[in-house]
């Protein structure tokens, strides 16, 4: 019978899995760390080289942003385009993965909650996407001169924190679109899009229009940011930020309803039609 | 032709066993929905049987027959449109979790393990979302990859093994938490003759240990080779369920005329068979180059046939390409009951029209 104590070990076993098969192909991972150095150097040079660097450049960019710090804004932004890569996609595309090494059937033979499967999947790729952020926060301190102190990584580990349910339970409901229309691609790509486009990953949400600004204040991954962002560049207690912080969980509350309803629905379709191993 | 049989005592096929069936298949159906403008697709219909401890059931037919379906409702993956299916009395739909928990399924072949980890880690994987922990699953893994003979190479990695080896090791990830019911889906596909004569002795040796086994196959050889009953499937539909024996004898002869032949102007293949001697069964004919005639008789045929139905056949002015006698095999009972060959380079197995 499924418990709560088969359900840890299950997952437990999800996570090894997939930390000894990263380990394996470890020399990627040196890959995604430059990546999330160098390509965010191509926005910022972007930026200056669209705005420059005139003290009336910077204030305008303060006030559209709140803060004057250009590179750490873009590379904030970057970190957790990243974290939304691995918590959200991860699970919108875990059947997918399986599916391609082969090991779907095999998997979906077994007892576990197929809830179970899907965090599970996003949870190993935490640990690279962790360090990305460490890297990120040092090469930000070290190189570009963006203040960070201990309070603001603090902050910084606690948003994460705060937004993983949310960015979870949305991931979710994508595997739950993925398994009706057995397309992951599909849906990953829309969803990167969205997040491309309205969450500000690299420019202020203010410079969106006005209708399309709403849409993006309500997204966690836009939220995440804007709490990153004011956590550490802004200096912004997290207390100050009680209001998004508060908003994060309490969509995060709703997102895992909506989760649980899609995930069984998906699920009861996709053996009732014969295509549930099928993406 | 002389018929020769070999009568194998109860005693020396397997131990005594439950005579109760440990997998019930009850009347089950799958409709896949079918696309815009056509059909509904009945992949199996209603369909029927029971596997006992103790005994291997080959399921048999075609790509396309509806094995592969078959096996994902008894897998719990699908649910069927109508129909039953208990595993060890757990019903597969209503409580698809217990019945999981008494099967052990082959499927998916080498690709279904994970070919970076080792075979120990494969197996502590899977164990584990089999909820077991600690102690039990270091047992359940040992104890799995010492009957699959995969001991020595527990700890090398999957991508280092043959095809042969993998597909041990995924009967070994059956078979951890010692199931009732073990089900293999193509289980010696792409395997060469000595890894299958290999598998096909573990397999035989799963059945001495007690589990029932529902083997899917379309090669007919493995099914009379290792099977206690053949179920042959055609359309979706169980056409017969019996021993190899009984459905070869199914047939009402003894002995298969496998011919090429051209015919004389007017004449046809039941005319000749007519005027003949020796009553003889068309089972198959088809048509072959050059307006030859392929066909495969049946009858109760003696030494001197094949001599006797050349001169026949010359004297009536047809001509003999070539023509060979054997023995009843159950590929001529599959001829016979389902009205074409088993073949092994049939298009990919499709279930599902959208797939």
């Amino acid at each position: 019978m499924r418990t709560a104590e088969t359900e840890f070990v299950a997952l437990r076993a999800i996570v090894v899995r997939d930390l000894r098969t990263m380990w394996r192909y470890r020399a990627g991972y040196f890959g995604m760390f430059a990546t999330a150095v160098v390509l965010p150097l191509m926005y910022y040079a972007q930026a200056m080289g669209f705005a420059g660097t005139s003290d009336e450049a910077l204030g305008s960019f303060r006030d559209l942003s709140g803060t004057d710090e250009v590179a750490g804004f873009i590379y904030l932004g970057w970190a957790v385009l990243m974290w939304v890569s691995v918590v959200m996609y991860g699970p919108a595309s875990a059947l997918r993965t399986e599916r391609l090494r082969g090991t779907l059937e095999a998997i979906l033979l077994t007892s576990v909650s197929r809830r179970t499967l899907l965090i599970g999947s996003c949870i190993a790729p935490m640990v690279p996407t962790v360090i990305m952020f460490g890297i990120v926060c040092f090469f930000m301190w070290g190189s570009i001169g963006v203040p960070l102190t201990g309070p603001d990584l603090v902050r910084l580990v606690l948003v994460i924190l705060v937004s993983t349910p949310a960015l979870v339970s949305l991931g979710m409901i994508f595997s739950s679109f993925t398994m009706l229309t057995r397309d992951s691609d599909g849906a990953v790509s829309i969803a990167q899009a969205f997040v491309s486009v309205l969450c500000g990953v690299t420019y202020p949400i203010a410079v969106l229009p006005e209708a399309l600004q709403w849409i993006s204040q309500a997204l966690p991954p836009t939220q995440t940011i804007l709490l990153l962002r004011s956590g550490t560049l802004g200096g912004v207690a997290l207390a100050e930020m009680g209001g998004r912080v508060l908003y994060l969980l309490v969509i995060a509350a709703v997102l895992v309803v909506v989760a649980d309803f899609a995930l069984d629905r998906a699920l009861a379709h996709g053996r009732r039609t014969g295509r549930l191993a099928l993406h | 032709m002389e018929e020769t049989t070999v009568e194998i005592a109860e005693s020396e096929k397997a131990p005594p066993r439950d005579t109760a069936d440990v997998l019930v298949v009850d009347a089950v159906t799958m409709e896949y929905p079918g696309r815009s403008g056509k059909g509904r697709h009945r992949a199996v219909d209603e369909l029927s049987l029971g596997v006992r401890r103790g005994e291997i059931v080959a399921l048999l037919g075609r790509n396309g027959a509806g094995k592969s379906t078959l096996i994902r409702m008894i897998s719990t993956i699908t649910i069927p449109t109508s129909g039953t299916v208990l595993v060890d009395g757990h019903d597969a739909v209503d409580d698809d979790e217990a019945a999981r928990r008494s099967l052990g399924v082959v499927l998916g072949g080498e690709r279904s393990v994970y070919w970076k980890l080792t075979g120990r880690q494969n197996l502590a994987f899977f164990a584990a979302l089999r909820g077991m922990r600690g102690r039990r699953r270091t047992e359940a893994v040992l104890h799995a990859l010492a009957r699959v003979d995969l001991t020595d190479r527990a700890d090398d990695y999957v991508e280092e093994y043959s095809t042969g080896m993998r597909q041990r090791l995924v009967i070994a990830r059956a078979l951890l938490g010692d199931p009732a019911v073990v089900v293999l889906d193509e289980p010696t596909a792409g395997l060469d003759p000595h890894a299958t004569a290999s598998l096909q002795e573990l397999i035989s040796g799963l059945r001495s240990a007690g589990h029932a086994i529902l083997l899917a196959t379309h090669h007919i050889e493995e099914a009379e080779l290792i099977a206690d009953r053949v179920a042959v499937i055609d359309e979706g539909r169980l056409v017969a369920l019996d021993t190899p024996h009984a459905l070869r004898s199914s047939v009402g002869a003894s002995g298969t005329l496998t011919c090429e032949l051209s015919p004389p102007q007017g004449q046809d293949l039941m005319t000749l068979i007519e005027g003949f001697g020796t009553p003889l069964d068309v089972l198959a004919t088809s048509d072959g180059p050059e307006g030859r005639i392929m066909a495969t008789l049946g009858g109760r045929l003696d030494d001197a046939v094949v001599a006797r139905l050349v001169t026949h056949a010359v004297g009536q002015g047809w001509t003999m390409h070539s023509m060979r006698a054997e023995p009843v095999t159950l590929r001529h009972a599959f001829l016979v009951l389902t009205g074409h060959e088993i073949t092994s380079d049939e298009p990919e197995e499709r279930d599902d029209e959208d797939s």
